[in-house]
């Protein structure tokens, strides 16, 4: 690859130029009032400032649904693609230019169902990119239909006596693929806390999945409704190695040690409990990532004749 | 006992010949076949082959179902097909035997190893009687050989297990039939050193039954009545040659087209399928030369992965067959409305659905021009031949990157397998097509057109102030915003057409590959059945008819004039593979009333097939 240059480390040099919020902005959101994916945006609008991500070195490619709308909402690079396939295409995008920063944004629907393998397989190639996963547990764009993560009984137009099956769970079966390098799970409703979990993460130099619990007032209006209301339903996994969100100390008091890299730990926290818990559950900087695997030495010109040379020879007559 | 015949008849000179190896899958038919290949090339002449072996890796051993075969026809003329019957027929077993003998020509030899004509070969191959002892073989030269003992024999004394021994049967055989026609051995000698350079003793006895199935032809041990054969070298231009598949030949073109466009990197994102696997093996060794390979985790991945590298500025290539093709339906879709540059490739297979993975077709047309949802307009280019693939592989570069668009490249089983002598060409004299990205954040706008192509530009990530947003949704003629307005969305459909249409200037008007350009018949292929048709109109023509050979490499858009060239001619009349497919798209585009003529057995046409076809329609 021609460009190699580690994260962050090339933006900075010689750019005199400078971004505010703002300047990220893009088009004016077209998502409900009171939707959540309203507050993601700006958390990574924040993200964007504090990390001064030159815009045309930023893209931000995503699949199909209300929050695939992402990419028009800001000024950098952006790919708008098909349901379920943000992260095949984020991969090619990478595969030609991996100093770029990529951010692949998807919903339960696209994530967890119809693209499905690629969220398993990306979590297995480990390819250095932040995957945002918002989760409104519904089919919000297609007007209320139960998804994947629909909880069980909740009631939807395809479902209308309620969901008949158990959810998926997004965190244990990420944790559960081989390669899983960063994993962490934050809510739309602590925006101090959904912006140091996505800092974490694209500081994190692999695959970072982040579950991003999101409020959907149209179709999910009640699912996380109580957990707004009552911090004590929250339990926040802290470590100095974790989410740093120092303001939110004072409202949740339900906090629990948890180192990342303990998989075993994550995977046993990742099960259903009876509080929502938020924060990194692993992450190993040491896993393989794809682009390292690939890279090899290109060789040079006068190696290349010499090895063509003695691949014609053999055809010669 | 008699002495050998102190003079052995002459080597009988023919001017081309055509041989099949047939054997079980484990036989080693196909290794066998491609030293053959090899020796032949190397001894000058012009060839064309034919690999046919079943589905299953290891079918039932003995079955007729589990035969796998090589076909080679070779010659001093220009060899422009496979061949249509078999002047020699090598059968390893019963199975063999009964598949490949309808094949062979009245007076044809047949080689057989008698050992493997047990009771239980014979009725796993549903013979009742033994053909060697019936009158079967009567209408033949036959070879009556205890190949199996003469390996054995040959091998005797390396410790080799009896199952390791018979492994080397394939050699012996194929160091007669080297002999017979007075070919080398030199390559496959050095070949089998270094396939089994870590394995002494395999080596070794691979070698013996090589150099003993020679000597069995040299020392006159074989029946006073068989000789040698002479098959002079081919005339063909001087130069370097190699022997190359349709999938090298293409893989090369590709890779040849990405550094006329001055990119510095193609990424073929590919997913394992019959026949179009070996694309992705061939462009995996390319990595010094810019080729970025990436198995996917599935056909749909792949695509996205090219469509997702071509945004970012490389040339997306992606490969398959029509399963394959058709799950990548969505996103070449997207790679449409994006208007970005994407290469597919379809080796085309029997069908529908998992068909006959192994078994040739072109019955992927309408899919590659129609099978989309929506008016969903992009390029389609066809191989012809093995080396034809190569200019093919370049245009397709040119015309994805000069327009912006999608470019479907069909090959098929037979191509992609199928080998031919290639005249290496000089890249340099190659024209050049220098692909420029934007970099002008003056008046920028992602789907402002080129005046002449309508091209959009090419803005790829990275490049400052040209941030943009693209996606799926109908976008603003000039902004490429999402956009919801009718007016907009007919004319972004005309234009998308209108671009598409305008290729048809941009590319070569159709040529007559054979005969008058205008008069009674013009018979029109495209795709792998070149050869067969040409062959078969030249032998029409010689008898005085008036028939001409059109091929076309450009299914959509067609060549500019290739509707008044059509109406020159009486009666159109196109053979296929399929049921009817280029014969339906011309008469919709054209109104004329060309008529099909169509075979769909999972092989290549033969000649007779197409010259008794045209000849029944000219007595009609
Ligand atoms: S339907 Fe739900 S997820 Fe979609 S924009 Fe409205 S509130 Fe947000």
């Amino acid at each position: 690859m021609e460009t190699s240059c580690s994260f962050l480390s090339c933006d900075h040099d010689d750019d005199e130029r400078s971004w505010t919020m703002e300047d990220y902005a893009g088009a004016i959101p077209r998502w409900c009032p009171g939707c959540g994916d309203h507050a993601i945006l700006a958390a990574v609008e924040r993200l964007l400032e504090t990390e001064q991500l030159p815009p045309e070195r930023t893209v931000f490619v995503s699949g199909i649904g209300c929050s695939s709308r992402f990419p028009h909402y800001l000024t950098t690079y952006g790919f708008h693609g098909i349901h379920g396939r943000a992260l095949p295409i984020a991969t090619g995008v990478k595969l030609r230019r991996p100093d770029l920063h990529v951010f692949a944004v998807m919903g339960d629907g696209d994530c967890c169902s119809i693209g499905a393998g690629h969220w398993i397989h990306a979590v297995r190639y480990n390819v250095d990119m932040v995957a945002l996963m918002l989760d409104n547990g519904i089919y919000g764009l297609t007007k209320n239909q139960t998804s994947p993560t629909t909880p069980q009984g909740h009631p939807s137009n395809t479902q209308p006596k309620g969901s008949h099956l158990m959810p998926l769970n997004p965190l244990s079966a990420t944790l559960g693929v081989s390669n899983a390098s960063f994993v962490a799970q934050t809510a739309d409703w602590m925006p101090a806390h959904v912006y140091a979990t996505i800092a974490a993460a694209f500081r994190h130099r692999g695959f970072s999945f982040v579950r991003i619990l999101q409020r959907c007032p149209q179709y999910t209006d009640d699912l996380f409704q109580e957990a707004v209301r009552n911090p004590n339903l929250v339990e926040m996994l802290v470590h100095p190695d974790g989410v740093d969100a120092p303001e939110l100390e004072k409202i949740f008091k339900n906090r629990r040690v948890h180192d990342p890299k303990d998989l075993d730990m994550g995977r046993h926290l990742a099960e259903p409990f009876d509080r929502i818990r938020l924060g990194i559950f692993f992450r190993d900087e040491s896993r393989q990532r794809y682009e390292e695997l690939r890279h090899q030495r290109i060789h040079t010109a006068q190696e290349r004749i010499d090895r063509l040379n003695e691949e014609f020879e053999k055809y010669a007559v | 006992m008699g002495s050998p015949p102190a003079t052995r008849p002459e080597r009988e000179v023919r001017d081309s010949v055509v041989i099949r190896f047939a054997g079980d899958s484990g036989d080693g038919m196909q290794l066998t076949g491609l030293q053959f290949t090899q020796e032949t090339a190397l001894a000058g002449s012009d060839l064309a082959t034919f690999p046919d072996y079943p589905a299953e890796i290891r079918a039932p051993a003995g079955t007729t179902y589990g035969v796998s075969a090589f076909q080679i026809h070779f010659g001093t003329q220009d060899i422009t097909s496979v061949g249509d019957e078999l002047d020699v027929l090598v059968a390893m077993n019963p199975a063999a035997l009964k598949v490949s003998l309808p094949d062979l020509r009245m007076g044809g030899s047949v080689l057989v190893d008698t050992s493997a004509f047990s009771d239980r070969n014979l009725q796993k191959a549903g013979y009742a009687a033994n053909p060697l002892d019936d009158d079967t073989l009567a209408p033949f030269q036959v070879l009556k050989l205890d190949v199996t003992r003469h390996t054995l024999d040959a091998v005797d004394g390396l410790g080799l297990s009896q199952k390791e021994a018979l492994r080397c049967r394939n050699m012996w055989a194929l160091g007669l039939m080297l002999w017979m026609y007075g070919r080398s051995r030199k390559a496959t000698v050095e070949w089998i050193g270094k396939k089994f350079a870590k394995e002494e003793a395999i080596r070794d006895a691979n070698l013996r039954a090589l150099n003993a199935g020679h000597a069995f032809g040299e020392t006159a041990e074989m029946p006073s009545h068989v000789s040698g054969y002479s098959v002079a070298a081919a005339e063909l231009a001087s130069g370097m040659y190699r022997t190359v598949s349709g999938t090298e030949a293409l893989a090369w073109g590709l890779l040849v087209g990405i550094k006329k466009a001055g990119l510095t990197r193609l990424v073929l994102g590919s997913y394992p399928i019959t026949p179009a696997s070996p694309l992705l093996h061939t462009m995996a060794g390319f990595k010094d030369y810019g080729v970025v390979t990436f198995q996917a985790e599935d056909e749909i991945a792949a695509v996205c992965a090219a469509i997702g590298a071509s945004y970012a500025g490389a040339l997306g290539v992606t490969s398959s067959s029509g399963p394959g093709i058709a799950l990548k339906g969505e996103a070449i879709g997207l790679a449409i409305a994006t208007e970005l540059p994407l290469i597919i490739v379809n080796a085309q297979r029997a069908g529908p659905s998992t068909g006959l993975p192994t078994k040739t077709e072109q019955s992927d047309l309408y899919q590659a021009i129609y099978g989309r949802n929506a008016d969903a307009e992009l390029i389609v280019v066809a191989a012809a031949t093995p080396s034809d693939s190569f200019e093919v592989g370049i245009e397709a570069v040119r015309l994805a990157t000069k327009y912006m668009t999608p470019v479907i490249v069909l090959t098929d089983g037979f191509l992609a397998n199928a080998a031919e002598p290639w005249l290496i060409p000089d890249v340099d004299l190659v024209a050049e097509f220098p692909v420029a990205y934007r970099t002008d954040p003056d008046g920028f706008m992602p789907f402002a057109r080129d005046d002449a192509t309508l091209a959009r530009p090419w803005a790829v990530p990275g490049t400052p102030e040209l941030e943009h947003r693209i996606g799926g949704l109908e976008r603003s003629a000039q902004t490429g915003n999402i956009s919801y307005d009718p007016d907009n969305h007919q004319a972004m459909t005309n234009t998308r057409a209108a671009k598409i249409a305008r290729v048809a200037a941009d590319i070569p008007p159709q040529a007559v590959s054979l005969g008058p350009d205008h008069g009674a018949v013009a018979v029109v292929g495209w795709g792998s059945t070149y050869g067969p048709i040409h062959q078969a109109v030249r032998l029409l023509r010689a008898e005085g008819h008036d028939v001409a050979h059109l091929h076309l490499r450009y299914l959509w858009p067609f060549p500019s004039n290739l509707a008044d060239l059509l109406r020159r001619y009486d009666r159109v009349l196109v053979p296929e593979m399929n049921t009817g497919q280029l014969v339906n798209v011309l008469r919709a585009q054209y109104l004329i009333p060309a008529e099909g003529i169509n075979q769909v057995t999972g092989k290549p046409f033969k000649v007779s097939d197409i010259e008794r076809a045209v000849r029944t329609r000219l007595e009609a």
